[in-house]
């Protein structure tokens, strides 16, 4: 809780930072579009994060170096704590052929030339989560983040939330499970 | 337009110089951060390797490997550089927050005991040389302090010797003109006893002869040690005045009245004035100074009273043609026992003085020697 709480006072503190003193762009990533459905056996989330790759991400997926987009559920039931799931969409890029791979859990890798597509699709999530009716009210809280990325070559590391200005975008909403549609 | 406390401009200067300057600093480094990332956007390497034709497997592998390490390196450097540009901005903003809190903190303690130092120094100019100060805070204050304390236990030590001083001598010279004032009248006092004895001694049928005159000289003296302790009385009780609206050319007139059946006394008085005043401290006020006048002429005294308005100020003035007061006598004549009559105590204009500055009047004294003296009040006219 108190990392959580300790990562928002940060990015606050460095987005007021950027407002006052930085010209930088960066991103700054929002998740809209957040839906939960359920089926007789799935809970369904669906979301999308904007304005998150915009800027510089072209360059970073167009180094060949793999790079992990994560999605972390968290689920709350009325009667407890049901864990965490974390998604990751994987961006590939093979320099000698000029291809992006998009692999998702769950589903085929999709190829593409095209980095509007690639960004679209890294910014996609939708998953399928199996659930118990006696979860009952469900709260599920969505949140996205990067990981730090191994260069290879250079032999170096590197943080990719410096390009969300360290800001985790989040979403919340809740489903009754007991509920018959 | 009201003036800048010393916090105030200290504060404005510091952030002028120090906050201003880091944040030009930094726009230099985000302008030279932008004009890097720009030219990075620009460079693009892969796309040019993967048109040529790649002779070998070998050849093909050396590509690779070439792109490889400019893309990894370009996208490093991105990600660098909007580190840098985002560090920059936070450390800027946390030494700006820091370098305030810690300024305001300093400022604060200086100016504490600098209020402190200022109460302190208010009390001595008002006379209170008790006032010490705790010695805590900065060494450089707590040295201050010390020296401060110092300075008002020397005041305070002066002073006590002073008062004590002061009194011994008040006692001194009240013991000498009471010695001498009482001793005036008993002489003739005593002379007409002993003169009304040694005729009782010699020739009792013609004691009555001197009788009536001896009474009189003895009453007369008696009534001069009533006077004189009734001055006394005066000078001692003269504090605060009971102010009330007094029309001083009606005052004046009733005053002088009793003095024109002998004396030469001009009024020229302007009417309609109002003035505040205690009707009992302007009685003695005018009676004093025209007593005095009357005592400076040694004969045909010429007395002019006059009364009239000056901007907003009754201005009342006692002209005498008597012989005037000395230069040298001018700064002392309203101490307390300074005279040089024969006669009196010394207090009477001492006296008015007093009474004057309690009905916050101003006496102004013009004298030339064998010429006469005026004798001025500025008092302030009010509205019914």
């Amino acid at each position: 809780m108190f990392d959580a709480l300790g990562s928002k006072v940060f990015s606050t503190v460095v987005a007021l930072s950027m407002l006052l003193f930085s010209s930088f762009k960066g991103n700054d990533p929002a998740i809209s579009q957040f839906q939960l459905s359920k089926t007789d056996s799935y809970l369904y989330v669906k979301a999308q994060l904007s304005t998150a790759f915009e800027n510089d991400f072209p360059s970073i997926f167009a180094s060949g170096v793999p790079v992990n987009i994560h999605y972390d559920l968290d689920l709350r039931g009325a009667n407890g704590y049901h864990g965490k799931r974390r998604v990751t969409n994987r961006i590939s890029y093979d320099l000698a052929t000029g291809i992006y791979e998009i692999r998702k859990e769950g589903l085929p890798s999709i190829y593409s030339k095209s980095i509007s597509e690639v960004l679209h699709e890294a910014a996609h999530l939708e998953v399928a989560i199996p659930y118990n009716r006696e979860w009952g009210e469900l709260k599920v809280k969505l949140s996205a983040s990067l990981p730090k990325v191994y260069f290879k070559e250079l032999g170096k590391q590197m943080d990719l939330m410096v390009l969300w200005k360290y800001k985790k975008p989040g979403a919340s909403g809740s489903i009754d499970l007991r509920r018959l549609d | 337009m009201r003036k800048m406390s010393l916090r105030l401009r200290i504060f404005i200067l510091f952030f002028t110089v120090s906050v201003g300057g880091l944040v030009v600093l930094n726009n230099v480094f985000q302008d030279k951060h932008n004009n890097i990332h720009d030219a990075l956007s620009k460079m693009e390497l892969s796309s040019s390797l993967r048109e040529i034709r790649q002779a070998s497997r070998e050849d093909s592998l050396k590509a690779q490997s070439l792109m490889r390490i400019y893309s990894e390196g370009k996208a490093a450097v991105n990600i660098a550089l909007s580190e840098s540009r985002i560090m920059t901005s936070l450390v800027l903003l946390i030494i700006i927050v820091l370098s305030t809190a810690i300024f305001l903190i300093v400022i604060s303690r200086i100016n504490k005991p600098l209020k402190e130092l200022k109460n302190a120094t208010d009390q001595i100019r008002q006379g209170n040389f008790s006032v010490h100060l705790s010695e805590k805070g900065m060494p450089e204050i707590r040295e201050l302090k010390s020296s401060f304390n110092f300075m008002s236990r020397e005041l305070e030590a002066v002073q006590t010797r002073l008062l004590i001083a002061e009194k011994e001598m008040i006692w001194k010279d009240l013991s000498r003109i009471l010695a001498h004032e009482i001793k005036n009248p008993l002489t003739p006092i005593q002379l007409a006893i002993q003169r009304l004895d040694e005729r009782l001694q010699t020739d009792p049928d013609t004691v009555n002869d001197i009788l009536k005159e001896s009474l009189t000289i003895i009453a007369q003296e008696v009534e001069n040690l009533r006077l004189l302790a009734q001055d006394f009385s005066q000078y001692a009780r003269a504090n605060q005045p009971a102010l009330e609206l007094l029309d001083p050319a009606e005052a004046l007139s009733e005053i002088v009245n009793s003095y024109l059946s002998n004396y030469e006394i001009k009024l020229d008085l302007a009417e309609n004035l109002l003035i505040r005043f205690d009707k009992t401290h302007f009685y003695q006020i005018i009676t004093n100074v025209l007593q005095n006048a009357i005592d400076a002429c040694e004969e045909n005294p010429k007395i002019e009273v006059k009364l009239y308005k000056e901007r907003s100020y009754a201005v009342l003035s006692i002209i005498d043609n008597g012989k005037g007061i000395a230069e040298e006598d001018l700064k002392r004549i309203f101490e307390p026992y300074f005279s040089r009559k024969t006669k009196g105590t010394g207090l009477g204009l001492a006296l008015v003085k007093k009474l004057a500055d309690v009905n916050h009047s101003i006496i102004r004294v013009k004298s030339s020697p064998g010429e006469g003296s005026n004798f001025t009040f500025i008092i302030e006219e009010k509205s019914p």
